[in-house]
């Protein structure tokens, strides 16, 4: 049985391959998208049990998926986590004004964000 | 006597104004030069109309006119922000008497000529203007080429700035997939591997480490450089510091046959500096890192804090190569590393000392070497032991130096709890929020013995006043802790703040409690 369903988003093909590979291997279901649209249209699609959302993307940057979510009912309680090349601080901002849960900055390490996913679907268990 | 007018040099404008014709040409022919045109005019009015088309080096100028006479003309002329700096020399037959209506004005920029004129006297002194105004123009041009250069200078340093950010950004992306894949082989995520094709993977990953490293380190100088690095400086317990630190380096050491060596104070206060915290570290950090780099196998790292009156000093020593003298200098500047061929194969960018040394330089401290090649190099720097006053000092001095180039009115303003508790947490957030637009720097420091919300408030009094009245609306709605005292401090262009005043001086703030729907600052 899956550990849970994770909805990968990243504009780098090569990341979101990684990032399956890694995760399934790890027991989770993972689906994907590669902009910011097809985040939300999956979200709403799947309502996965997390998001790992990259921020630089086509089609609506992280920031503005993040409150698209928050405004849609079935997506508005899903737990996100930033996995991201930017560091500036407007990007830290802007991640504590949308409530992400954690701030991952590529490269990253693989024993970091295995571990912070598994502390959020933890909580998000304890929650519902 | 005139020089050849020099090509380029523009002609200087000069004004002659009396009611008589013959006056104006007499004049004009004796002071005719290569280098000046000269304008006429018989009446004030005209004069005045000729001021607004023409940029004048001087106006001589006739008193006793029908009409508008001489002091009036001139009256006008200084009411006026385009004449108000043009230099006038009264052409008068009348007593000196009236000379202190304009006594006021422009010192220097005033004279009188009187009748009979002499003329050598009045050609020396018509010279003397014409060369100050040439001076003045020489120092215009000169001005604004500096300020246009600065402003080059600025926007090369920011795009700078935005270059490196976007260069690290595009770097991380294929860097990140890059170490993923290693990862997820090595992982055996993807199928079982041998010990030979683990051992290969390790060195790519480790590899991958090194340049995430190097992209780092490129933003943190930059971010250190372009002055974007805020200085938190408060009391830092140094020992402890290089306690952490050391512990973190010995199991480093260890596994590349290398010891680390500490030595403190004995007693608690004496390793305790004023500084930032973080940065101390960093630098510390960079330090630990190149003596560990350059360290032989079976090498002892040792560390040492140690008390020197007022200094609080910190040295790394390593039993590397040394660095000759003449190398010393490079070893600061960016990406230089000493003849690589002496590094035992780790090697990197060079900007780690180049990084430390930057470090230190914000906190007014500086890399010290003192290195013998073949013996070794002890790396050092020197901290001013903290001190209550010492830290305000430094409050003040770095939040003038970082605000900005320009000398502004800023005014110290210090709050405290009445009865010297605690500064409350809401205080210190509500400061920085308070008066929006006003620019504040703050900074909780020890003022008189009692812990104290100290911010460097812009604006003079009006900004103080703005700014005291945001805070008390910002006094939480039970009001029950905000008893609250405030007085304010002068701060000179260089940042330093006069004396503190006693108690007595404190006023009281009047908490102006924040309406229910405005929310409360906790």
């Amino acid at each position: 049985m899956s550990k849970g369903k994770i909805l990968v988003v990243d504009d780098e093909p090569d990341i979101v391959h990684s990032l399956s590979l890694r995760l399934g291997a790890a027991g989770y279901q993972v689906v994907s998208a590669m902009d910011g649209l097809g985040a939300t249209k999956a979200a709403i699609e799947h309502e996965p049990d997390l998001i790992i959302l990259d921020i630089g993307m086509p089609a609506g940057n992280g920031h503005v998926v993040v409150e698209r979510l928050r405004h849609i009912a079935a997506t508005s309680h899903i737990p996100v986590i930033y996995l991201t090349a930017r560091t500036g601080e407007e990007d830290y901002r802007r991640a504590r004004e949308g409530g992400v849960a954690k701030y991952i900055t590529k490269p990253f390490d693989a024993v970091v964000l295995l571990a912070a996913v598994e502390d959020q679907l933890e909580r998000s268990r304890l929650c519902t | 006597m005139n020089a050849p007018l020099a090509s380029g040099t523009p002609r200087l404008n000069l004004l002659i104004v009396d009611d008589r014709e013959a006056n104006l040409q007499s004049l004009s022919q004796l002071l005719a030069r290569d280098d000046v045109a000269i304008h006429t005019a018989l009446s004030g009015n005209e004069a005045l109309g000729l001021m607004l088309e023409h940029d004048f080096a001087l106006v001589l100028l006739d008193v006793q006119m029908p009409g508008m006479d001489g002091f009036e003309v001139a009256t006008l002329m200084r009411s006026h922000e385009r004449t108000r700096h043009v230099p006038v020399i009264f052409v008068t037959a009348i007593s000196k008497d009236r000379q202190h209506i304009f006594s006021g004005y422009d010192a220097g920029a005033v004279d009188y000529l009187f009748k009979p004129l002499d003329p050598h006297v009045i050609r020396a002194k018509v010279a003397v203007f014409l060369e100050l105004k040439r001076s003045q123009l020489v120092r215009e041009r000169l001005l604004e080429s500096l300020s246009r250069a600065n402003a080059q200078l600025e926007e090369a340093a920011l795009l700078k700035s935005d270059y490196l950010a976007a260069a690290s950004h595009e770097l991380r992306t294929p860097l990140t997939a890059m170490k993923e894949f290693c990862s997820l082989v090595h992982d055996e995520v993807v199928g079982p591997i041998n010990d030979e094709q683990r051992r290969c993977l390790e060195t790519a990953l480790r590899n991958c480490r090194r340049l995430g490293g190097i992209v780092e380190h490129l933003v943190d100088l930059d971010s250190v450089e372009s002055g974007r690095m805020r200085l938190g400086r408060g009391a830092v317990d140094v020992a402890e510091l290089v306690r952490e630190r050391a512990a973190a380096l010995a199991s480093r050491c260890r596994a590349a046959g290398k010891s680390v060596e500490v030595s403190l104070p004995a007693r608690r206060g004496d390793a305790e500096a004023l500084a930032d915290g973080e940065l101390v570290a960093n630098a510390l950090a960079q330090l630990l890192d190149n003596a560990l780099k350059f360290s032989p196998p079976g090498g002892v790292i040792r560390l040492r804090v140690r008390r020197l009156g007022d200094r609080i000093t910190v040295e790394v020593g390593d039993r590397g190569p040394g660095i000759a003298p003449d190398h010393r200098n490079r070893i600061v500047r960016k990406y230089t590393q000493v003849d690589r061929r002496d590094g035992p194969g780790e090697q990197g960018l060079g900007l780690g000392l180049a990084i430390a040394t930057r470090l230190l330089e914000l906190q007014d401290s500086r890399l010290d070497l003192v290195s013998t090649p073949g013996v070794g190099s002890i790396f050092g720097f020197t901290l001013p032991r903290y001190s209550p006053e010492a830290h305000l000092r430094a409050f003040c001095g770095d939040a003038v130096r970082q605000a900005s180039r320009r000398w502004e009115p800023w005014s110290l303003v210090l709050v405290r709890d009445r009865l010297g508790g605690p500064v409350p947490a809401w205080l210190v957030t509500a400061a920085g929020q308070a008066a929006e637009g006003i620019d504040d720097r703050r900074a909780v420091v020890p003022v008189l013995g009692v812990p104290t919300l100290a911010a460097l408030v812009r604006g003079g009094v009006d900004g103080v006043v703005a700014w005291t009245d945001g805070l008390a609306g910002h006094v939480p709605a039970d009001g029950g802790e905000a008893a609250l005292e405030w007085v304010t401090v002068g701060v000179d262009e260089t940042g330093a703040p006069a004396a503190v005043p006693p108690a007595s001086s404190w006023r009281v703030m009047e908490a102006r409690q924040a309406p229910a729907s405005e929310g409360v600052w906790r």
